[in-house]
C-alpha cells in the first residue's frame, strides 16, 4: 500500500471542500471496505493521494419513517438495515438485500452509501497490481472480452466493444425496485439514475458530490417486496445474479411492479418488459414464468456465462412469486 | 461420532489409546495463545519480501537493483548472483537418492523466469513498508515468451520449451497387467469417459512464513512454518555451508496441505539473514501465497472400463496426464501415486495404464492432501457408476462384486497385507445415509451417491523412510518425548504423547512432546504422505517400551514379582490381580538411577525398505500399506439454477486403530469438507498463466454455513501398519468425497459430469438448460 493523507471532515462542507482541493485526487472513505482493498492491491494506476473520512461528520448515521418516507443516512451500517424492525416489516426487499450481503464483519462496517458508490469486482480489473491495464482503467481492451468471462455481462456492453463488467451491489436493485431516492450535497436523483459507467467509475456523481441520505416513500397498500440472490456459497459471496421487485396489486391482480436485476450489466438492470408481461394479471406459474422469459429476451451472452441468463430468469420468476 | 462395537475390539485393556480425550494443544489454540511463526519477533529484525515475475514466460534481459540499494533503511537487495547455489537438485529422498528423477530448485530466477510469480529478486529493510518500496524501484527488463499454458499443448515434441531441456515431458510411467484387449472382448459393456479435474489451493489459515538469525557460532537458525525440517539440508547446500551449520525449528504449523512440503521461505530467509548478520522475518500474503506457491495437479484423464453382465470389472485402461506447471518439485511422485491408485480399491485381471506430468507456463504443482489419489479416485468412482448405470446394478453392488480383499493383488502386484474394510465401509455409509430426503419444491431433485477410495500411508517403499523418537523418564515419574516432527494441526505431537503414556501407564498431562527442531529433536522425517503416525508412533511406540523394559528388573525386585506380573497405571506398577500390591513409579525411577539404569531410549522405526518399481509394467511394491473408506452423499439440485446443496454427509473410514478418536474424527470431518470444496466450488484459474483467483473472495472455500454436518463412522479393524494396529487417516479422508458428490449429483439430473468443480454452469448445460 502507497502512502496517502487521511483527514477527518467534520462536516459536509469541510469534506466537499476537501475534494474540490484534491480535484479528483481524493476519494471518500466511509467504511472502508471497498476502499482499501482497490488501495491495498493497487489495482489502479493513479493512485488516490487523500481520503477524506466522512465518520466523522455528525448525523449521517440514522434510520427514521418522517414525512411519509424511510430515511437512511449514508453511514448507515448494512447490519443495522438488515435488523432494521420497520425496514424489514414494510421494506423487506432492501432488508433481505442488506441481510444477503457479504458477511456479519463487512455488514458491520460497510454503509449503504458506500454500498452502491463500490466499484466493480471484474477480475481483470481487480488482479493485484494492475496486472490488466484494461479499457476501464483507460487501457486499451477489455481482457474478458476473449478470456474468462463467466460473472461477465449477459446484456452485453454499454457501447460497441466497451466494459463487460457488471454492477456487484445487493442494495442498488433493492433501492431501484422500491423507486428510492438518493439525496447528495447537491441533489436529489432517483436510484434508477444514479448509476452510470464510465472509466474507473460506477455512478453519476461529481469528484466532490457526497451521498447523505437514501430517502424511500412509504410502500402504496397492496404492495410486497422480495430480494433473491444467487451466489457460489451461502456467505459472504458477491451475487452472481440478484433480483428484486416490488409488485403492487389489488385483488389478485397486478398493478403495477418495479423488477430490478442486478449483477447482469455495468449497472443495475431494470426489466420494464418483464414488468409489462404480469401487469394485470394474477400471480400464478404461468404468468410469472412469461416475466422470466421476457427479462432475458435481450441477453446477449457471452461464451462463459449463459448460465446467467437462466439464472436471472428464474430469479426474476421468484423474485415476483415471493411478492404474491 | 459413532463407533460400532462390532467391527471392533473393545478398547478395555488399554487406558489412553483409542480414548477420547482433548488434546494438549486444544485450549491454547482456542485463546490465541499458540506462538505460530509469524507471532515470533525478534530485536532488530528485518522484514524481508519477494519480487516476483510480471510475466509468466520471458527472458530477463537484465535487472538494475541500484535504486533499491540506494534507499536509506534497506540493508540487502538479491538476486541469482548473489546465492552460493543458486541451483541444486532435489532427489525426493531426503536420506535415501534415488535415481529416475531430479527435481531442479532453483532459488531466484536466472535468465528466463517460467511462471508468473517466480521469485526474481529478495529484499531486506528495517520495515515492511521500505522493503515493499524497495521492490518497486528494483528494474527488470524482460522479453515476454509465448509461453504454453495446456499441457496436452505441451506434450508436443515442437511446443514452446518451458524449462532448458527439450521436451515439456518429465516423465511417464506405465502399468501392464494381463491383456486389456482381451479383457475388454469379455466385456458386455464398456465405459469410455475423460475426466477433468482442476488446480486447487491448500487453502490453509497460515500463509508461510519465518524468522531466521545467525548466532556468533555463525549457526543460521530458522523458525519457520514447515512440513519437513529436513530442508535445513537443501538450505546448507543453497549456501555452500556445512549441514550441521543450519538448524530449523517447527513451530505448530496453522496447516499445510503438502503446499509447506516444499521448501517456501527458509532459503530466502537464510540468505537474506546471512547477508545482513540480522534476523529477517518474511510472511507471504495471501496473494503471494496463492500465486507462488505449489497447487494441486489438474489431470485429464481418460478412463475406459470394461465389465460383464454380471458386474465383474474385466479391464480397465487409463491415461493421465497431470500439469506439473513450471517446475518439478513432487510432480513426478505425485503421479506415481495416480499411477498406483489408478485402478482404485478394485480387482481387475487387466489393466494398463499410461501416466504423464508436463511442464507449463502455468504455477508449479506439488503435494496437495491427497497427492494424487482424489483424481484419480473421481474418475475410476465415476466409471464405477457408470456401469452400474448400464448394467441396472446398484452402486454398492457393482463395487461389492470388485472390491480388493486382503491378501488380493494390486494390479501392480503388490499383495495386499493388512487389513481391507472398503466393503464394510460402504454399506455402513450407505446405512447411515438413509432414505432419500423428500424434495423442498418441484424444481428441487435429490440424489444419493456413494464412492469408495484407496490411498496409501508412509511415503513410497523406495525412498527407505525412517523416523527417530526419544522417549525418557524423569526422576518424579513425569516423561519426555523428543521426535523432530511437524505438527501441522492433525495432532501429530498429541498421538505420541497418547502412545507413551500408554506404556508408561502415565497421564497425558504427564508427557511433554518436544517437537520439530533439528538441532535438540531426533530427525523424524517429513510430516507428510500420511506418514507421521505410522512413523514416528511405531519409533516412540519402540522407544517408550524400551524404557519400560529397563525399569522392569528394578521394579520386580521392589514387588518382590516377576517382571511378566507387572502393570503400569496411573504412575504406580502394580502385580497383576493383587492391586494393592503398587509402588509409585517415580520410586521405581528413582531406584533405577541410583543404579544406573538408562532412564531413556533413542529408538529408530524403518518403513519396509523396497528397490524402485519398473516403470515399464508398474510392478513391484510402492507403499507399506492402504487405508480404505467410503463417502455417502446425499444432495439437492436446483434444476433451475444449477444451484447444488449438500444435505447429508457420510464418511466411513477404516482406521485400523484411533490413537485419539477425536483427532481421528477431525481429520476426518476437515478430509470431507476440503473433499466439498473440490467437489463443488474451487478452482484456481489461470488466464494464460495469470491467477485469475489470488485470494478468497474468488477463491471459493466452502464456509461455515456451506458446511453440512458430517457424520463420522470409523471402523477399527486394528489391522494397520501403524502403533497397535493404525492406518493413517489424514490424507484419506479426503479421497472419495468428490466423487460421492459426482455420483449423487449425478443420480438426482440423470447426467453425469465430467470436469470438477460441478459449477451451476455445467449442471445447467447437462440439463440442457441452456
Ligand atoms: C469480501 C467482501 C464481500 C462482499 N460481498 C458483497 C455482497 O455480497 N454484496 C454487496 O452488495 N456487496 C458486497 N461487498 C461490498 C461491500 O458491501 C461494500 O464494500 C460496502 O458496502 C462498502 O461500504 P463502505 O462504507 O465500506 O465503503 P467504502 O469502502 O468506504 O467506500 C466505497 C466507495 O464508495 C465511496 N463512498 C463511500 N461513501 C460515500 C458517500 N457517502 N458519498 C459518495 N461516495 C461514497 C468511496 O469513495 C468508495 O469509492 C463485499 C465486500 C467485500 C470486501
Ligand atoms: S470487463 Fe471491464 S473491467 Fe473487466 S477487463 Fe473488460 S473493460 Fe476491464
Amino acid at each position: 500500500m502507497k502512502r496517502f493523507a487521511h483527514l477527518n471532515a467534520r462536516t459536509l462542507d469541510e469534506a466537499v471542500l476537501y475534494l474540490r482541493r484534491y480535484g479528483g485526487r481524493a476519494k471518500i472513505i466511509a467504511g472502508g471496505t471497498d476502499v482499501l482493498g482497490r488501495m491495498k492491491d493497487e489495482i489502479v494506476p493513479t493512485y488516490p493521494e487523500a481520503l477524506i473520512n466522512i465518520k466523522t461528520i455528525p448525523g449521517l448515521d440514522f434510520i427514521e419513517e418522517r414525512e411519509g418516507s424511510l430515511k437512511i443516512g449514508a453511514l448507515t451500517k448494512l447490519e443495522d438495515i438488515a435488523r432494521h424492525p420497520v425496514i424489514k416489516a414494510k421494506f423487506s426487499a432492501l432488508a433481505e438485500a442488506a441481510r444477503r450481503t457479504a458477511s456479519p464483519h463487512i455488514r458491520e462496517m460497510g454503509t449503504i452509501a458506500g454500498n452502491i458508490c463500490q466499484d466493480i469486482r471484474c477480475w481483470y480489473y481487480r488482479a493485484p497490481n494492475n496486472r490488466f491495464p484494461c479499457l476501464r482503467k483507460g487501457g486499451g481492451r477489455c481482457y474478458a472480452i476473449e478470456g474468462d468471462n463467466r460473472y461477465h455481462s449477459i446484456f452485453g456492453a454499454s457501447v460497441d466493444g466497451g466494459c463487460l463488467a457488471v454492477h456487484p451491489s445487493d442494495i442498488a436493485p433493492a433501492l431501484i425496485a422500491l423507486d428510492a431516492k438518493i439525496r447528495t450535497s447537491e441533489r436529489k436523483i432517483k436510484a434508477e439514475h444514479f448509476f452510470e459507467v464510465g472509466v474507473c467509475k460506477t455512478n453519476v456523481l461529481e469528484e466532490d458530490e457526497i451521498v447523505t441520505e437514501i430517502e424511500i416513500s412509504q410502500p402504496p397498500v397492496g404492495s410486497k417486496s422480495a430480494f433473491i440472490k444467487f451466489a457460489a456459497r451461502e456467505t459472504i459471496d458477491f451475487p452472481v445474479v440478484n433480483c428484486a421487485a416490488t409488485i403492487v396489486g389489488s385483488e389478485g391482480t397486478v398493478q403495477a411492479a418495479r423488477i430490478c436485476l442486478n449483477a447482469v450489466y455495468l449497472k443495475p438492470y431494470r426489466v420494464t418488459s418483464a414488468e409489462q408481461a404480469i401487469i394485470g394479471k394474477t400471480i400464478s406459474d404461468n404468468s410469472v414464468e412469461d416475466a422470466g422469459i421476457e427479462a432475458v429476451r435481450q441477453a446477449k451472452p457471452l461464451a462463459r456465462n449463459t448460465y446467467m441468463v437462466q439464472i436471472a430468469r428464474t430469479l426474476v420468476k421468484r423474485a415476483v412469486l415471493a411478492c404474491g | 461420532m459413532k463407533k460400532d462395537p462390532k467391527d471392533q475390539l473393545s478398547n478395555y485393556e488399554y487406558q489412553f489409546i483409542g480414548k477420547p480425550v482433548p488434546r494438549h494443544d486444544a485450549w491454547d489454540k482456542v485463546f490465541g495463545r499458540t506462538k505460530y511463526a509469524d507471532d515470533f519477533d525478534m530485536p532488530g529484525m528485518l522484514f524481508g519480501k519477494v519480487l516476483r515475475s510480471s510475466y509468466p514466460a520471458a527472458k530477463i534481459l537484465s535487472i538494475d537493483t541500484s535504486g533499491a540499494e540506494k534507499m536509506p533503511g534497506v540493508a540487502a537487495v538479491l538476486t541469482a548472483k548473489d546465492v552460493p547455489n543458486n541451483e541444486t537438485v532435489t532427489r525426493f529422498g531426503q536420506t535415501h537418492q534415488v535415481g529416475g528423477f531430479e527435481g531442479l530448485y532453483r532459488v531466484l530466477a536466472d535468465k528466463k523466469v517460467r511462471f508468473m510469480g517466480e521469485a526474481v529478486a529478495l529484499v531486506a529493510a528495517e520495515t515492511e513498508e521500505i522493503a515493499e518500496e524497495a521492490l518497486a524501484r528494483i528494474k527488470v527488463e524482460y522479453e515476454q515468451l509465448p509461453g504454453v499454458f495446456d499441457p496436452l499443448e505441451a506434450m508436443n515434441p515442437d511446443a514452446y520449451q518451458v524449462g532448458e531441456g527439450d521436451s515439456n515431458i518429465i516423465c511417464n510411467y506405465q502399468v501392464r497387467k494381463g491383456d486389456v484387449k482381451e479383457g475388454f472382448s469379455r466385456s458386455h459393456v464398456v465405459v469410455e469417459n475423460t475426466y477433468r479435474v482442476p488446480f486447487v489451493e491448500h487453502a490453509f489459515l497460515e500463509p508461510e512464513s519465518g524468522i531466521a538469525w545467525i548466532d556468533d557460532s555463525e549457526i543460521i537458525t530458522i523458525r519457520v512454518s514447515t512440513q519437513v525440517i529436513e530442508h535445513f539440508r537443501d538450505v546448507a547446500d543453497v549456501l555452500g555451508i556445512p549441514h550441521n551449520k543450519v538448524r530449523v525449528i517447527a513451530p505448530m504449523v496453522g496447516g499445510g496441505f503438502g503446499s509447506k512440503e516444499d521448501i517456501t521461505v527458509e532459503t530466502f530467509l537464510a540468505l537474506l539473514t546471512w547477508k545482513t548478520g540480522k534476523p529477517v522475518k518474511m510472511t507471504w500474503t495471501r496473494e503471494g501465497s496463492i500465486i507462488s506457491s505449489s497447487k494441486r495437479h489438474p489431470y485429464v484423464m481418460k478412463y475406459k472400463t470394461g465389465a460383464t453382465r454380471d458386474g465383474k470389472l474385466m479391464a480397465m485402461e487409463a491415461q493421465l496426464i497431470s500439469d506439473a506447471g513450471a517446475h518439478v518439485y513432487l510432480s513426478p511422485w505425485v503421479l506415481l501415486y495416480s499411477t498406483v491408485d489408478a485402478t482404485g480399491p478394485y480387482d481387475i485381471p487387466n489393466v494398463k495404464v499410461d501416466s504423464y506430468t508436463v511442464l507449463t507456463n502455468n504455477t508449479f504443482t506439488s503435494a496437495n492432501r491427497g497427492f494424487g489419489a482424489p483424481q484419480v479416485c473421481f474418475a475410476y468412482e465415476s466409471q464405477m457408476d457408470e456401469l452400474a448405470r448400464r448394467l441396472s446394478l446398484s452402486p454398492l453392488e457393482i463395487r461389492k462384486r470388485n472390491y480388493l480383499r486382503k491378501g488380493d493383488a494390486l494390479a501392480t502386484g503388490r499383495v495386499l497385507e493388512y487389513g481391507v474394510e472398503t466393503e464394510k465401509t460402504a454399506i455402513k455409509a450407505l446405512e447411515a445415509l438413509g432414505e432419500p430426503s423428500m424434495p423442498s419444491s418441484p424444481t428441487e431433485k435429490i440424489g444419493q451417491g456413494l464412492a469408495s477410495g484407496m490411498m496409501s500411508y508412509g511415503r513410497m517403499t523406495f525412498l527407505h523412510d525412517t523416523s527417530r523418537s526419544y522417549v525418557g523418564i524423569e526422576l518424579d515419574g513425569s516423561v519426555t518425548v523428543r521426535c523432530g516432527v511437524q505438527d501441522i494441526g492433525g495432532g501429530q505431537a498429541s498421538s505420541l504423547a497418547s502412545i507413551a503414556a500408554e506404556i508408561l501407564g502415565v497421564p497425558m498431562e504427564e508427557i511433554k512432546v518436544f517437537i520439530g527442531d533439528t538441532a535438540l529433536t531426533p530427525i523424524a522425517g517429513t510430516t507428510t504422505a500420511t506418514r507421521m503416525l505410522y512413523m514416528s508412533g511405531n519409533a516412540t511406540l519402540k522407544a517408550a517400551t524400551e524404557v519400560k523394559k529397563s525399569l522392569l528388573p528394578k521394579a520386580a525386585e521392589m514387588l518382590e514379582a516377576s517382571p511378566e506380573d507387572l502393570v503400569f497405571r496411573d504412575k504406580k506398577v502394580f502385580v497383576r490381580g493383587a492391586p494393592a500390591r503398587a509402588i509409585p513409579l517415580a520410586d521405581v525411577v528413582k531406584a533405577c538411577a541410583a543404579d544406573g539404569v538408562q532412564l531413556y531410549n533413542v529408538a529408530q522405526f524403518n518403513a519396509p525398505f523396497r528397490e524402485l518399481i519398473d516403470f515399464k509394467t508398474g510392478q513391484g511394491q510402492v507403499f507399506p500399506d492402504f487405508t480404505f473408506g467410503s463417502h455417502a452423499v446425499e444432495v439437492a439440485v436446483d434444476t433451475e439454477t444449477g444451484k447444488v446443496r449438500v444435505l447429508k454427509l457420510v464418511a466411513c473410514y477404516d482406521v485400523g486403530q484411533a490413537i485419539n478418536p477425536l483427532s481421528a474424527e477431525g481429520q476426518i470431518e476437515g478430509g470431507a469438507l476440503y473433499g466439498l470444496g473440490y467437489a463443488l466450488t474451487e478452482e484456481v484459474i489461470l488466464d494464460k498463466g495469470i491467477t485469475l483467483t489470488p485470494s478468497f473472495s474468488e477463491y471459493l472455500v466452502p464456509t461455515s454455513v456451506d458446511a453440512p454436518h458430517v457424520k463420522t463412522i470409523m471402523l477399527e479393524s486394528r489391522d494397520g501398519a501403524g502403533p497397535f494396529g493404525a492406518k493413517g487417516i489424514g490424507e484419506p479422508s479426503c479421497n472419495s468425497i468428490a466423487p460421492a458428490v459426482a455420483n449423487a449429483v449425478a443420480n438426482a439430473i440423470g447426467a453425469r459430469i465430467l470436469d470438477l468443480p460441478l459449477t451451476p454452469e455445467k449442471i445447467l448445460r447437462s440439463l440442457q438448460k441452456l
